[in-house]
Protein backbone atom coordinates (compact mmCIF):
# COMPACT_ATOMS: atom_id res chain seq x y z
CA UNK A 1 0.00 0.00 0.00
CA UNK A 2 1.57 3.33 -0.98
CA UNK A 3 1.97 5.86 1.83
CA UNK A 4 -0.80 8.47 1.94
CA UNK A 5 -2.80 5.97 -0.13
CA UNK A 6 -5.96 8.02 0.36
CA UNK A 7 -4.49 10.78 -1.81
CA UNK A 8 -4.31 8.50 -4.84
CA UNK A 9 -7.10 8.37 -7.39
CA UNK A 10 -7.84 5.17 -9.27
CA UNK A 11 -6.44 6.73 -12.42
CA UNK A 12 -3.04 6.98 -10.73
CA UNK A 13 -2.74 3.20 -10.92
CA UNK A 14 -3.26 2.93 -14.67
CA UNK A 15 0.23 2.43 -15.96
CA UNK A 16 -0.34 2.23 -19.71
CA UNK A 17 -2.14 4.31 -22.30
CA UNK A 18 -5.36 3.24 -24.04
CA UNK A 19 -3.38 3.05 -27.30
CA UNK A 20 -0.94 0.61 -25.72
CA UNK A 21 -3.80 -1.53 -24.42
CA UNK A 22 -5.64 -1.79 -27.73
CA UNK A 23 -2.43 -2.49 -29.61
CA UNK A 24 -1.73 -5.28 -27.11
CA UNK A 25 -5.18 -6.75 -27.73
CA UNK A 26 -4.73 -6.53 -31.50
CA UNK A 27 -1.25 -8.08 -31.43
CA UNK A 28 -2.48 -10.86 -29.13
CA UNK A 29 -5.23 -11.78 -31.56
CA UNK A 30 -2.87 -11.49 -34.48
CA UNK A 31 -0.24 -13.71 -32.90
CA UNK A 32 -2.72 -16.30 -31.69
CA UNK A 33 -5.10 -16.43 -34.64
CA UNK A 34 -7.49 -18.26 -34.84
CA UNK A 35 -8.08 -17.49 -31.14
CA UNK A 36 -11.10 -15.36 -32.01
CA UNK A 37 -12.69 -18.23 -33.88
CA UNK A 38 -11.95 -20.48 -30.92
CA UNK A 39 -13.66 -17.86 -28.75
CA UNK A 40 -16.71 -17.89 -30.99
CA UNK A 41 -16.82 -21.67 -30.96
CA UNK A 42 -16.51 -21.74 -27.17
CA UNK A 43 -19.31 -19.20 -26.84
CA UNK A 44 -21.64 -21.36 -28.90
CA UNK A 45 -20.56 -24.53 -27.13
CA UNK A 46 -20.88 -22.84 -23.75
CA UNK A 47 -24.43 -21.71 -24.41
CA UNK A 48 -25.42 -25.13 -25.67
CA UNK A 49 -23.82 -27.04 -22.81
CA UNK A 50 -25.11 -24.66 -20.15
CA UNK A 51 -28.62 -24.98 -21.55
CA UNK A 52 -28.49 -28.75 -21.36
CA UNK A 53 -27.00 -28.77 -17.90
CA UNK A 54 -29.72 -26.45 -16.67
CA UNK A 55 -32.59 -28.61 -17.86
CA UNK A 56 -34.63 -30.89 -15.57
CA UNK A 57 -33.27 -34.04 -17.19
CA UNK A 58 -29.63 -32.99 -17.03
CA UNK A 59 -27.07 -35.62 -16.08
CA UNK A 60 -23.89 -35.19 -14.00
CA UNK A 61 -21.98 -35.52 -17.25
CA UNK A 62 -23.74 -32.42 -18.60
CA UNK A 63 -22.58 -30.49 -15.53
CA UNK A 64 -19.04 -31.80 -16.00
CA UNK A 65 -18.90 -30.69 -19.61
CA UNK A 66 -19.82 -27.15 -18.67
CA UNK A 67 -17.19 -27.22 -15.95
CA UNK A 68 -14.47 -28.39 -18.29
CA UNK A 69 -15.38 -25.76 -20.89
CA UNK A 70 -15.35 -23.00 -18.27
CA UNK A 71 -12.07 -24.31 -16.83
CA UNK A 72 -10.52 -24.17 -20.29
CA UNK A 73 -11.69 -20.60 -20.86
CA UNK A 74 -10.50 -19.28 -17.50
CA UNK A 75 -7.14 -21.07 -17.67
CA UNK A 76 -6.44 -19.90 -21.22
CA UNK A 77 -7.15 -16.28 -20.43
CA UNK A 78 -5.13 -16.50 -17.21
CA UNK A 79 -2.12 -18.42 -18.43
CA UNK A 80 -1.91 -16.93 -21.91
CA UNK A 81 -3.51 -13.52 -22.06
CA UNK A 82 -2.77 -12.25 -18.55
CA UNK A 83 0.50 -14.05 -17.87
CA UNK A 84 2.15 -13.63 -21.25
CA UNK A 85 0.60 -10.53 -22.75
CA UNK A 86 -1.08 -8.30 -20.17
CA UNK A 87 1.82 -8.80 -17.75
CA UNK A 88 4.18 -7.16 -20.26
CA UNK A 89 2.53 -3.80 -19.60
CA UNK A 90 0.82 -4.22 -16.23
CA UNK A 91 2.42 -5.09 -12.88
CA UNK A 92 -1.00 -6.50 -11.90
CA UNK A 93 -0.80 -8.95 -14.81
CA UNK A 94 0.67 -11.89 -12.86
CA UNK A 95 -1.95 -11.45 -10.13
CA UNK A 96 -4.75 -11.52 -12.66
CA UNK A 97 -3.16 -14.57 -14.25
CA UNK A 98 -3.21 -16.32 -10.88
CA UNK A 99 -6.83 -15.31 -10.26
CA UNK A 100 -8.05 -16.58 -13.62
CA UNK A 101 -5.99 -19.78 -13.48
CA UNK A 102 -7.26 -20.49 -9.97
CA UNK A 103 -10.85 -20.07 -11.11
CA UNK A 104 -10.12 -22.46 -13.94
CA UNK A 105 -8.69 -24.95 -11.50
CA UNK A 106 -11.75 -24.63 -9.26
CA UNK A 107 -14.05 -25.34 -12.20
CA UNK A 108 -11.95 -28.36 -13.04
CA UNK A 109 -12.05 -29.64 -9.47
CA UNK A 110 -15.80 -29.21 -9.46
CA UNK A 111 -16.15 -30.93 -12.83
CA UNK A 112 -13.94 -33.89 -11.94
CA UNK A 113 -15.11 -34.19 -8.36
CA UNK A 114 -17.99 -36.26 -7.06
CA UNK A 115 -21.16 -36.07 -9.08
CA UNK A 116 -23.40 -33.29 -7.81
CA UNK A 117 -26.31 -34.52 -5.73
CA UNK A 118 -29.73 -34.22 -7.29
CA UNK A 119 -30.43 -30.57 -6.82
CA UNK A 120 -33.16 -28.11 -7.34
CA UNK A 121 -32.74 -25.79 -10.20
CA UNK A 122 -33.23 -22.27 -9.06
CA UNK A 123 -35.08 -20.60 -11.90
CA UNK A 124 -34.38 -17.04 -10.83
CA UNK A 125 -30.66 -17.72 -10.54
CA UNK A 126 -30.66 -19.38 -13.92
CA UNK A 127 -32.49 -16.41 -15.41
CA UNK A 128 -29.90 -14.08 -13.94
CA UNK A 129 -27.23 -16.35 -15.33
CA UNK A 130 -28.60 -16.14 -18.86
CA UNK A 131 -28.76 -12.38 -18.57
CA UNK A 132 -25.15 -12.16 -17.47
CA UNK A 133 -24.11 -14.67 -20.12
CA UNK A 134 -25.75 -12.59 -22.83
CA UNK A 135 -24.08 -9.44 -21.47
CA UNK A 136 -20.72 -11.15 -21.23
CA UNK A 137 -20.69 -13.06 -24.49
CA UNK A 138 -22.17 -10.27 -26.58
CA UNK A 139 -21.61 -7.03 -24.67
CA UNK A 140 -17.84 -6.44 -25.01
CA UNK A 141 -17.94 -7.57 -28.64
CA UNK A 142 -20.82 -5.23 -29.50
CA UNK A 143 -19.24 -2.34 -27.60
CA UNK A 144 -16.08 -2.90 -29.56
CA UNK A 145 -17.89 -3.01 -32.87
CA UNK A 146 -19.79 0.19 -32.03
CA UNK A 147 -16.51 1.88 -31.09
CA UNK A 148 -15.17 1.00 -34.51
CA UNK A 149 -12.66 -1.53 -33.27
CA UNK A 150 -11.21 -3.90 -35.81
CA UNK A 151 -11.89 -7.63 -35.84
CA UNK A 152 -8.52 -8.06 -34.18
CA UNK A 153 -9.69 -6.12 -31.15
CA UNK A 154 -13.16 -7.63 -30.65
CA UNK A 155 -13.32 -9.33 -27.26
CA UNK A 156 -14.71 -12.83 -27.05
CA UNK A 157 -15.37 -15.44 -24.40
CA UNK A 158 -12.46 -17.80 -23.94
CA UNK A 159 -10.01 -15.36 -25.47
CA UNK A 160 -10.32 -12.11 -23.47
CA UNK A 161 -10.87 -11.42 -19.75
CA UNK A 162 -14.15 -9.47 -19.60
CA UNK A 163 -16.32 -11.77 -21.71
CA UNK A 164 -14.74 -14.77 -19.99
CA UNK A 165 -15.41 -13.43 -16.50
CA UNK A 166 -18.92 -12.12 -17.11
CA UNK A 167 -19.93 -14.75 -19.62
CA UNK A 168 -18.35 -17.51 -17.57
CA UNK A 169 -20.18 -16.43 -14.43
CA UNK A 170 -23.44 -16.24 -16.34
CA UNK A 171 -23.09 -19.66 -17.96
CA UNK A 172 -22.22 -21.25 -14.63
CA UNK A 173 -25.22 -19.66 -12.90
CA UNK A 174 -27.46 -20.79 -15.75
CA UNK A 175 -26.13 -24.34 -15.75
CA UNK A 176 -25.69 -24.98 -12.04
CA UNK A 177 -27.96 -22.46 -10.34
CA UNK A 178 -25.01 -21.01 -8.47
CA UNK A 179 -23.55 -24.18 -6.95
CA UNK A 180 -21.04 -24.72 -5.53
CA UNK A 181 -20.81 -21.27 -3.95
CA UNK A 182 -17.01 -21.16 -4.02
CA UNK A 183 -17.08 -20.69 -7.76
CA UNK A 184 -18.63 -17.24 -7.23
CA UNK A 185 -16.08 -14.90 -5.56
CA UNK A 186 -13.27 -14.89 -8.14
CA UNK A 187 -15.50 -14.07 -11.13
CA UNK A 188 -16.98 -11.18 -9.14
CA UNK A 189 -13.46 -9.84 -8.51
CA UNK A 190 -12.51 -10.33 -12.13
CA UNK A 191 -15.61 -8.52 -13.36
CA UNK A 192 -15.01 -5.63 -10.97
CA UNK A 193 -11.43 -5.27 -12.19
CA UNK A 194 -12.54 -5.44 -15.81
CA UNK A 195 -15.14 -2.73 -15.30
CA UNK A 196 -12.59 -0.54 -13.53
CA UNK A 197 -10.03 -0.97 -16.29
CA UNK A 198 -12.61 -0.27 -18.97
CA UNK A 199 -13.65 2.90 -17.16
CA UNK A 200 -10.07 4.10 -16.72
CA UNK A 201 -9.27 3.42 -20.36
CA UNK A 202 -12.27 5.48 -21.38
CA UNK B 1 32.14 19.71 -1.23
CA UNK B 2 30.44 22.62 0.57
CA UNK B 3 32.15 25.22 -1.61
CA UNK B 4 31.32 23.32 -4.75
CA UNK B 5 27.65 23.31 -3.76
CA UNK B 6 27.76 27.06 -3.09
CA UNK B 7 29.43 27.77 -6.41
CA UNK B 8 27.06 25.38 -8.13
CA UNK B 9 23.90 27.10 -7.16
CA UNK B 10 25.38 30.56 -7.44
CA UNK B 11 26.18 29.76 -11.04
CA UNK B 12 22.65 28.56 -11.44
CA UNK B 13 21.22 31.80 -10.13
CA UNK B 14 23.49 33.86 -12.36
CA UNK B 15 22.55 31.74 -15.34
CA UNK B 16 18.87 32.20 -14.71
CA UNK B 17 19.09 35.94 -14.08
CA UNK B 18 21.14 36.74 -17.14
CA UNK B 19 19.87 34.34 -19.74
CA UNK B 20 21.66 34.60 -23.04
CA UNK B 21 19.59 35.49 -26.07
CA UNK B 22 18.80 32.42 -28.08
CA UNK B 23 20.29 31.90 -31.50
CA UNK B 24 17.97 29.01 -32.26
CA UNK B 25 19.02 25.43 -32.65
CA UNK B 26 22.64 26.37 -33.25
CA UNK B 27 23.27 26.76 -29.52
CA UNK B 28 22.86 23.89 -27.08
CA UNK B 29 20.20 23.89 -24.40
CA UNK B 30 20.52 25.90 -21.21
CA UNK B 31 22.08 23.89 -18.41
CA UNK B 32 22.07 24.00 -14.64
CA UNK B 33 24.77 22.59 -12.43
CA UNK B 34 24.12 19.76 -10.03
CA UNK B 35 25.44 21.46 -6.88
CA UNK B 36 27.06 18.40 -5.34
CA UNK B 37 29.03 17.28 -8.37
CA UNK B 38 29.20 20.32 -10.60
CA UNK B 39 27.78 18.35 -13.52
CA UNK B 40 25.90 20.53 -16.02
CA UNK B 41 22.48 19.18 -16.96
CA UNK B 42 20.19 20.52 -19.68
CA UNK B 43 17.14 21.99 -17.95
CA UNK B 44 14.67 19.77 -19.79
CA UNK B 45 14.90 15.98 -19.50
CA UNK B 46 12.65 13.06 -20.44
CA UNK B 47 10.23 11.13 -18.25
CA UNK B 48 9.07 7.62 -19.14
CA UNK B 49 5.94 6.92 -17.01
CA UNK B 50 3.27 5.39 -19.28
CA UNK B 51 4.82 6.65 -22.52
CA UNK B 52 7.62 4.08 -22.54
CA UNK B 53 5.59 1.23 -21.04
CA UNK B 54 4.75 -0.36 -24.38
CA UNK B 55 5.64 -3.98 -23.67
CA UNK B 56 6.98 -6.05 -26.55
CA UNK B 57 5.25 -4.08 -29.31
CA UNK B 58 8.02 -3.62 -31.94
CA UNK B 59 6.40 -0.62 -33.64
CA UNK B 60 5.79 1.14 -30.32
CA UNK B 61 9.36 0.44 -29.19
CA UNK B 62 10.63 1.89 -32.44
CA UNK B 63 8.57 5.01 -31.79
CA UNK B 64 10.02 5.31 -28.29
CA UNK B 65 13.48 5.09 -29.81
CA UNK B 66 12.50 7.95 -32.13
CA UNK B 67 11.36 10.00 -29.14
CA UNK B 68 14.71 9.39 -27.47
CA UNK B 69 16.54 10.17 -30.70
CA UNK B 70 14.82 13.54 -31.09
CA UNK B 71 15.39 14.28 -27.42
CA UNK B 72 19.11 13.55 -27.65
CA UNK B 73 19.49 15.36 -30.98
CA UNK B 74 18.07 18.48 -29.35
CA UNK B 75 20.69 18.24 -26.62
CA UNK B 76 18.71 16.40 -23.96
CA UNK B 77 20.52 14.17 -21.47
CA UNK B 78 18.56 13.19 -18.38
CA UNK B 79 16.17 10.27 -18.81
CA UNK B 80 14.15 9.21 -15.76
CA UNK B 81 12.53 5.82 -15.23
CA UNK B 82 11.59 3.31 -12.52
CA UNK B 83 10.77 -0.36 -11.92
CA UNK B 84 7.26 0.92 -11.18
CA UNK B 85 6.84 1.87 -14.83
CA UNK B 86 6.39 -1.68 -16.10
CA UNK B 87 8.37 -2.34 -19.27
CA UNK B 88 9.67 1.24 -19.57
CA UNK B 89 13.20 0.47 -18.33
CA UNK B 90 13.65 -2.28 -20.91
CA UNK B 91 12.27 -0.05 -23.64
CA UNK B 92 14.75 2.68 -22.66
CA UNK B 93 17.58 0.15 -22.70
CA UNK B 94 16.47 -1.13 -26.08
CA UNK B 95 16.35 2.41 -27.48
CA UNK B 96 19.79 3.21 -26.07
CA UNK B 97 21.13 0.14 -27.84
CA UNK B 98 19.54 1.05 -31.17
CA UNK B 99 20.85 4.61 -30.95
CA UNK B 100 24.21 3.60 -29.44
CA UNK B 101 23.55 6.40 -27.00
CA UNK B 102 24.49 5.04 -23.59
CA UNK B 103 27.37 7.47 -23.22
CA UNK B 104 25.14 10.44 -24.01
CA UNK B 105 22.41 10.02 -21.39
CA UNK B 106 22.31 10.94 -17.76
CA UNK B 107 20.63 7.79 -16.46
CA UNK B 108 18.18 8.43 -13.64
CA UNK B 109 16.25 5.53 -12.18
CA UNK B 110 14.67 4.54 -8.90
CA UNK B 111 14.56 1.91 -6.20
CA UNK B 112 10.98 0.91 -5.54
CA UNK B 113 10.76 -1.93 -3.08
CA UNK B 114 10.54 -2.58 0.62
CA UNK B 115 12.60 -5.73 -0.03
CA UNK B 116 15.99 -6.28 -1.63
CA UNK B 117 16.87 -2.91 -3.15
CA UNK B 118 20.31 -4.03 -4.28
CA UNK B 119 18.91 -6.82 -6.44
CA UNK B 120 16.28 -4.56 -7.90
CA UNK B 121 18.86 -1.86 -8.67
CA UNK B 122 21.04 -4.43 -10.40
CA UNK B 123 18.08 -5.65 -12.46
CA UNK B 124 17.32 -2.06 -13.43
CA UNK B 125 20.94 -1.52 -14.42
CA UNK B 126 20.82 -4.55 -16.71
CA UNK B 127 17.62 -3.38 -18.33
CA UNK B 128 19.24 -0.03 -19.10
CA UNK B 129 22.52 -1.69 -20.09
CA UNK B 130 24.55 0.99 -18.32
CA UNK B 131 27.71 0.39 -16.30
CA UNK B 132 26.30 2.36 -13.43
CA UNK B 133 23.47 4.82 -12.92
CA UNK B 134 24.12 8.54 -12.80
CA UNK B 135 21.28 8.87 -10.32
CA UNK B 136 19.23 6.45 -8.24
CA UNK B 137 16.30 7.73 -6.23
CA UNK B 138 14.14 6.21 -3.52
CA UNK B 139 10.80 6.15 -5.32
CA UNK B 140 8.02 7.82 -3.33
CA UNK B 141 10.18 7.35 -0.23
CA UNK B 142 9.25 3.65 -0.13
CA UNK B 143 11.29 2.02 2.67
CA UNK B 144 13.72 4.95 2.58
CA UNK B 145 15.14 3.96 5.96
CA UNK B 146 16.59 0.87 4.24
CA UNK B 147 17.05 2.02 0.66
CA UNK B 148 18.66 5.42 1.27
CA UNK B 149 21.59 3.93 3.22
CA UNK B 150 21.91 1.32 0.47
CA UNK B 151 22.16 3.99 -2.23
CA UNK B 152 24.64 6.03 -0.19
CA UNK B 153 26.80 2.92 0.22
CA UNK B 154 26.64 2.28 -3.52
CA UNK B 155 27.76 5.86 -4.11
CA UNK B 156 30.66 5.52 -1.68
CA UNK B 157 31.74 2.38 -3.51
CA UNK B 158 31.69 4.20 -6.83
CA UNK B 159 28.77 2.13 -8.16
CA UNK B 160 26.47 5.14 -8.36
CA UNK B 161 27.07 8.81 -9.01
CA UNK B 162 24.18 10.61 -7.31
CA UNK B 163 21.53 9.75 -4.75
CA UNK B 164 18.03 11.19 -4.46
CA UNK B 165 14.45 10.77 -3.30
CA UNK B 166 11.18 11.27 -5.14
CA UNK B 167 7.60 12.18 -4.44
CA UNK B 168 4.77 13.57 -6.52
CA UNK B 169 1.59 15.62 -6.34
CA UNK B 170 2.53 17.28 -3.08
CA UNK B 171 2.70 14.12 -1.01
CA UNK B 172 5.07 13.74 1.95
CA UNK B 173 6.57 17.20 1.68
CA UNK B 174 7.05 17.12 5.46
CA UNK B 175 9.21 14.02 5.23
CA UNK B 176 11.07 15.55 2.32
CA UNK B 177 11.84 18.67 4.29
CA UNK B 178 13.09 16.61 7.18
CA UNK B 179 15.39 14.55 4.96
CA UNK B 180 16.61 17.59 3.07
CA UNK B 181 17.52 19.35 6.31
CA UNK B 182 18.90 16.49 8.31
CA UNK B 183 21.27 14.61 6.07
CA UNK B 184 24.93 15.54 6.01
CA UNK B 185 26.23 15.70 3.42
CA UNK B 186 22.91 16.68 1.81
CA UNK B 187 21.18 14.48 -0.75
CA UNK B 188 22.27 15.11 -4.31
CA UNK B 189 18.77 15.28 -5.80
CA UNK B 190 15.13 15.55 -4.89
CA UNK B 191 12.30 14.96 -7.36
CA UNK B 192 8.90 16.52 -6.82
CA UNK B 193 5.93 17.90 -8.71
CA UNK B 194 6.21 21.51 -9.79
CA UNK B 195 4.32 23.37 -12.53
CA UNK B 196 2.28 26.60 -12.83
CA UNK B 197 -0.73 25.05 -11.06
CA UNK B 198 1.13 22.81 -8.59
CA UNK B 199 3.28 25.34 -6.78
CA UNK B 200 3.28 23.98 -3.23
CA UNK B 201 7.01 23.27 -3.45
CA UNK B 202 7.71 27.01 -3.73
CA UNK B 203 6.77 27.44 -0.09
CA UNK B 204 9.52 25.45 1.56
CA UNK B 205 11.13 22.72 -0.50
CA UNK B 206 12.49 24.75 -3.41
CA UNK B 207 14.05 27.43 -1.17
CA UNK B 208 15.44 24.66 1.01
CA UNK B 209 16.96 22.93 -2.01
CA UNK B 210 18.71 26.18 -2.94
CA UNK B 211 19.90 26.71 0.60
CA UNK B 212 21.26 23.18 0.98
CA UNK B 213 22.63 22.83 -2.54
CA UNK B 214 20.30 19.99 -3.62
CA UNK B 215 19.42 19.53 -7.30
CA UNK B 216 15.70 19.44 -8.12
CA UNK B 217 13.92 17.39 -10.78
CA UNK B 218 10.40 18.62 -11.52
CA UNK B 219 7.97 15.82 -12.42
CA UNK B 220 4.41 16.02 -13.78
CA UNK B 221 5.14 19.29 -15.59
CA UNK B 222 1.95 18.84 -17.61
CA UNK B 223 -0.03 16.90 -14.97
CA UNK B 224 0.26 13.88 -17.22
CA UNK B 225 -1.25 15.83 -20.12
CA UNK B 226 -4.28 17.16 -18.23
CA UNK B 227 -2.84 20.67 -17.93
CA UNK B 228 -2.12 20.93 -21.65
CA UNK B 229 -5.52 19.45 -22.49
CA UNK B 230 -7.16 22.16 -20.38
CA UNK B 231 -5.16 24.87 -22.19
CA UNK B 232 -5.61 23.44 -25.68
CA UNK B 233 -7.34 25.69 -28.14
CA UNK B 234 -6.73 28.78 -26.04
CA UNK B 235 -4.47 31.37 -27.62
CA UNK B 236 -1.13 31.97 -25.98
CA UNK B 237 -1.02 35.36 -24.24
CA UNK B 238 1.34 38.03 -25.53
CA UNK B 239 4.11 37.20 -23.07
CA UNK B 240 4.66 33.86 -24.84
CA UNK B 241 6.30 35.50 -27.84
CA UNK B 242 8.49 37.61 -25.53
CA UNK B 243 10.06 34.44 -24.19
CA UNK B 244 10.15 32.57 -27.49
CA UNK B 245 7.29 30.13 -26.81
CA UNK B 246 5.21 28.77 -29.67
CA UNK B 247 3.24 26.27 -27.59
CA UNK B 248 1.68 25.97 -24.15
CA UNK B 249 4.04 23.07 -23.40
CA UNK B 250 7.04 25.34 -23.93
CA UNK B 251 5.47 28.10 -21.83
CA UNK B 252 4.78 25.71 -18.96
CA UNK B 253 8.28 24.28 -19.13
CA UNK B 254 9.91 27.71 -19.18
CA UNK B 255 7.91 28.66 -16.09
CA UNK B 256 9.19 25.56 -14.31
CA UNK B 257 12.85 25.76 -15.24
CA UNK B 258 13.09 29.49 -14.63
CA UNK B 259 12.72 28.86 -10.90
CA UNK B 260 16.31 29.14 -9.66
CA UNK B 261 16.05 25.97 -7.59
CA UNK B 262 14.92 23.72 -10.45
CA UNK B 263 17.69 21.78 -12.16
CA UNK B 264 15.63 19.90 -14.72
CA UNK B 265 11.99 19.33 -15.67
CA UNK B 266 11.08 15.85 -16.92
CA UNK B 267 8.11 15.88 -19.31
CA UNK B 268 7.13 12.56 -20.88
CA UNK B 269 5.89 12.13 -24.43
CA UNK B 270 5.19 9.40 -26.94
CA UNK B 271 5.50 11.85 -29.85
CA UNK B 272 8.99 12.40 -31.29
CA UNK B 273 8.05 15.89 -32.50
CA UNK B 274 6.96 16.85 -28.99
CA UNK B 275 10.31 15.68 -27.65
CA UNK B 276 12.00 18.30 -29.85
CA UNK B 277 9.37 20.88 -29.01
CA UNK B 278 9.88 20.34 -25.28
CA UNK B 279 13.65 20.64 -25.60
CA UNK B 280 13.17 23.96 -27.42
CA UNK B 281 11.94 25.32 -24.09
CA UNK B 282 15.46 24.81 -22.74
CA UNK B 283 16.66 27.98 -24.45
CA UNK B 284 16.76 31.61 -23.42
CA UNK B 285 15.03 33.86 -22.82
CA UNK B 286 13.50 32.58 -19.61
CA UNK B 287 10.85 34.61 -17.78
CA UNK B 288 11.96 36.89 -14.96
CA UNK B 289 10.18 36.70 -11.58
CA UNK B 290 7.52 39.24 -12.56
CA UNK B 291 6.67 37.36 -15.75
CA UNK B 292 6.70 34.05 -13.87
CA UNK B 293 4.01 35.41 -11.59
CA UNK B 294 1.93 36.48 -14.59
CA UNK B 295 2.34 33.12 -16.26
CA UNK B 296 1.17 31.30 -13.14
CA UNK B 297 -1.80 33.62 -12.86
CA UNK B 298 -2.79 33.20 -16.51
CA UNK B 299 -2.37 29.43 -16.54
CA UNK B 300 -4.38 29.02 -13.33
CA UNK B 301 -7.14 31.14 -14.77
CA UNK B 302 -7.22 29.54 -18.20
CA UNK B 303 -6.68 25.90 -17.25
Amino acid sequence: MPSEWWTYGLADFLMFSPTTWWRLVARYHDALWPVQWAGLAMSVAGVSLAWRAGQPGATPRDARRVGVLLATAWCWVGLVFHAQWHATINLAGPWLAALFALQGLLHLLDALGPAPAARQRHRATQGLGWGLAAAGLLGPALLGALAGRSWGQIELFGAMPDPTALGGLGLWLAARSGRPWWLLPLPVLAIAYGLLLRWLLG
Amino acid sequence: MQRRRLLGHTAALVGAAFARPSFGAATGPLTRQVPSSGEALPVVGLGTWITFNVGRDPAARERCAQVLEQFLAAGGRLVDSSPMYGSAQGVVGDALTRLDARARVFSADKVWTSGDGATQAEQSRRLWGVQRFDLLQVHNLLAWQTQLPLLLRMKEEGRLRHVGITTSEGRRHGDFEQLMRSRTPPLDFVQLTYNPVDRQAEQRLLPLALERGIAVLANRPFRQGDLLAALRGQALPGWAAEIGCRTWAQAVLKFIVSHPAVTCAIPATSNPAHASENMAAAHAPLPDPALRARIAQDVARMA
